[in-house]
């Protein structure tokens, strides 16, 4: 027999499988509309995502995360990947146990760590109070509203990777003073700083918070018995995490210092310079809510010492603003995982209140069946319906493995027009040498009439590393500033192996031109149809470099 | 020790099916196959080298906390072990068995330890 008394654990089951339900309804099954594996890119709105996606192929190609693929340098072999790995190797990890396309693999990898993120965090909570921690579910599911949801469909994803991770640490560190917790805690601390490393850098500001008020209540007593008191033994143990997490990461410190923090300059933006749209600011999930877990806040202030979480959460909160003093965007982004940070305020906003009018203790299932009701209005109010594929077609995806899997490898690929190809790194998956005609040059043709020998290309290369390539074991210099890694610049028209025109667009008129273009190949310059489908012609060029015009 | 691991399995087993079919109603146009196949891709990453990561708390933490906390422990020690494994030579494309293995196999020899799990269960609650 189910027990469903009035404490039972029966009621924290049920409330945990409708906030699982709620949110795999406002997300993953919402994004993918309804449907696992697409076998392409679906969902993806963003060039961030197809980035993070392309790496893979490399990996598996290479067996290793130690360089950059060399059609995403420039033919260079020796540039260093400088990207954090977890997400990508787990995404790669799982597409070998499942046969999954990598496309559908790192959304899962995603989806499934901010899933486990969110019951990490109610673990946390719990610790401080069951009840608590039950009334602060339904906050978590704001994390598929809108705005917050352009962080999955935009590529936002190492982030959730690192953050999980930081979650899994905080967790930790709330138990840190139990047996083997510190060897727990150091790999989630090194595994962070491999996921997504400006949260291993946040989670510094963390530790040195809350050491800062655990000294400020007690610096008297820490002044006369330092070396027997618990502050010591705790942070003693924290220390030495903390030691033996750098020496995890070490390796990879060293890379990232030398090309993400190379030449770095603090960053100052609000969420209304990214545009409202794309940040979370105060005001995003709405007017009460913002007091409602304002209030919660202040409740929280006033009890801070009761427990760690309420120290973290405030921490966490305020990391959020942090791109005020020159974190940026690694501020600004903290604020994607504010419902499931701040949902602690949220619930014991509504303890206080509930204990205030019940007048007596708050059972399970009363704080059970209250959150069940909440999680179910706040995901119908919530639900923003999203669809599509997104950014590019199947039609295109198809080009693109048309191109990796029948070409040879040194071949080089003009990308003419298409509508997603103004976000270039939607290209690092051809898995080739790549170029797209800038979008200025192409209308300029386009309204001349004429194709000219010499077009302005972007390069399709990934800068986001900065890359660098090993001079020495520790030391790492860079190619980023030599005329090979220009982004954009001239280019040889008649200089490709293989010519990409996409056949549908949301502008009519360079459907046309495209067609037009293909035609002329064909017809002056002997081009052959390699690959058609109703979404894009791939031409290969018989003479590169000879005289495509004629 | 046999008795608990036989109850947590069953516990684990039950809430597999809970999810299965929940995915196979959000999820309706994903076979069974499709759902079966994620669902032991997930298990045999996270799930089971993440229960034994967590065997030294088994006597204080609840299944399901040592469940979710578990499968992010899994998730960060592979994708670590990954990389270092990488760089050191050994292709990605034995390490989706090898590390999972390699954490059960260490997990089931601890579990069988006596020592190791003598003081575990010392530890007790805080």
């Amino acid at each position: 027999m189910i027990d469903f008394s009035k404490d039972s654990k029966t009621w924290e089951w049920l409330a945990l499988f409708v906030l699982l339900g709620a949110l795999l309804w406002m997300g993953p099954a919402n994004i993918w509309d309804g449907d696992i594996d697409h076998g392409y890119p679906y969902g993806y709105y963003a060039q961030d995502a197809f980035i993070f996606m392309s790496y893979q192929y490399y990996l598996e190609e290479s067996g290793n995360w130690a360089h950059l693929a060399p059609y995403l340098a420039r033919g260079h072999h020796d540039v260093v990947q400088a990207q954090p790995s977890s997400f990508e190797i787990l995404s790669v990890l799982l597409a070998q146990t499942t046969g999954f396309s990598y496309a559908t693999t790192t959304y899962i990898i995603v989806m499934l760590l901010v899933l486990l993120s969110v019951f990490c965090f109610y673990f946390i909570i719990k610790q401080f109070n069951p009840k608590v921690a039950l009334l602060s579910l339904p906050l978590n599911v704001l994390l598929f509203s809108n705005v917050f949801m352009s962080a999955f469909t935009w590529g936002n994803w190492p982030f959730f990777a690192g953050s999980a991770m930081f979650i899994l640490f905080l967790w930790c560190f709330s138990r840190i003073k139990e047996p083997w917790m510190p060897a727990l805690a150091a790999l989630s601390l090194a595994a962070i700083a491999f996921a997504h490393t400006s949260e291993y850098v946040f989670a510094a500001f963390v530790l040195a918070a809350v050491a800062v008020l655990l000294v400020v209540r007690s610096y008297k007593t820490l002044l006369k018995h330092f070396k027997k008191s618990e502050f010591f033994s705790e942070w003693k143990r924290i220390v030495l995490t903390g030691i033996a997490s750098l020496v995890i990461t070490f390796a990879y410190l060293v890379i990232f210092v030398q090309t993400f923090l190379h030449d770095y300059q603090p960053q100052y933006l609000t969420p209304e310079s990214q545009g409202l749209s794309l940040f979370v600011s105060v005001t995003t999930p709405g007017i009460w809510l913002t007091i409602a877990v304002a209030a919660g806040a202040l409740i929280g202030l006033l009890m801070l010492y009761k427990h760690r979480v309420l120290q973290i959460s405030w921490v966490l909160l305020l990391i959020g603003f942090t791109n005020y003093i020159g974190t940026g965007k690694r501020g600004l982004e903290t604020r994607y995982l504010w419902p499931v940070y701040l949902s602690v305020f949220f619930g014991l906003l509504l303890y206080v209140i509930l204990t205030n009018v019940l007048k007596q203790k708050l059972s399970t299932r009363v704080c059970a069946v209250i959150s069940i009701v909440l999680i179910a209005l706040f995901a119908n109010q919530y639900y923003t319906e999203v669809g599509g594929p997104g950014l590019l077609s199947k039609e295109s995806w198809q080009g693109m493995d048309w191109i990796d899997q029948h070409t040879p490898k040194d071949a080089n690929v003009l990308y003419v027009y298409g509508d997603a190809y103004s976000q270039a790194a939607v290209l690092f998956n051809v898995r080739r040498d790549a170029d797209v005609i800038l979008v200025d040059d192409y209308a300029a043709m386009a309204q001349g009439g004429q194709l000219r020998r010499t077009v302005q290309t972007e390069r399709v290369f990934d800068h986001t590393g900065d890359i660098a390539y090993r001079t020495g074991f520790l030391t790492l210099s860079h190619y980023k500033d030599t005329p090979d890694f220009a982004a954009r610049g001239p280019r040889d028209l008649c200089g490709f192996d293989y010519y990409v025109f996409d056949k549908v667009s949301r502008m009519q008129g360079t459907v046309q031109y495209n067609a037009a273009i293909a035609d002329h190949f064909q017809q002056a310059a002997n081009f052959t149809k390699a690959y058609e489908n109703s979404g894009v012609l791939i031409l290969k060029n018989p003479a590169k470099g000879g005289d495509c015009l004629a | 020790m046999h008795e608990k691991l036989k109850r947590d399995a069953g516990w684990a087993l039950a809430g597999i099916v809970i999810i299965a079919i929940l995915l196979n109603v959000l999820f309706p146009d994903s076979g069974i196959v499709t759902i079966a196949k994620l669902l032991g891709g997930i298990v045999w990453l996270f799930v089971l080298p993440g229960y034994f990561i967590m065997l030294p708390w088994r006597e204080t933490i609840e299944l399901k906390e040592r469940i979710v906390v578990g499968m992010l422990a899994a998730a960060g020690l592979e994708a670590v072990a990954s990389y270092y494994a990488g760089i050191a030579g050994l292709h990605i494309r034995s390490h989706s068995w090898l590390f999972p293995a390699l954490i059960i196999a260490i997990g089931i020899v601890l579990a069988h330890s006596k020592r190791f799990m003598k003081r575990a269960k010392a530890s007790g609650p805080q």
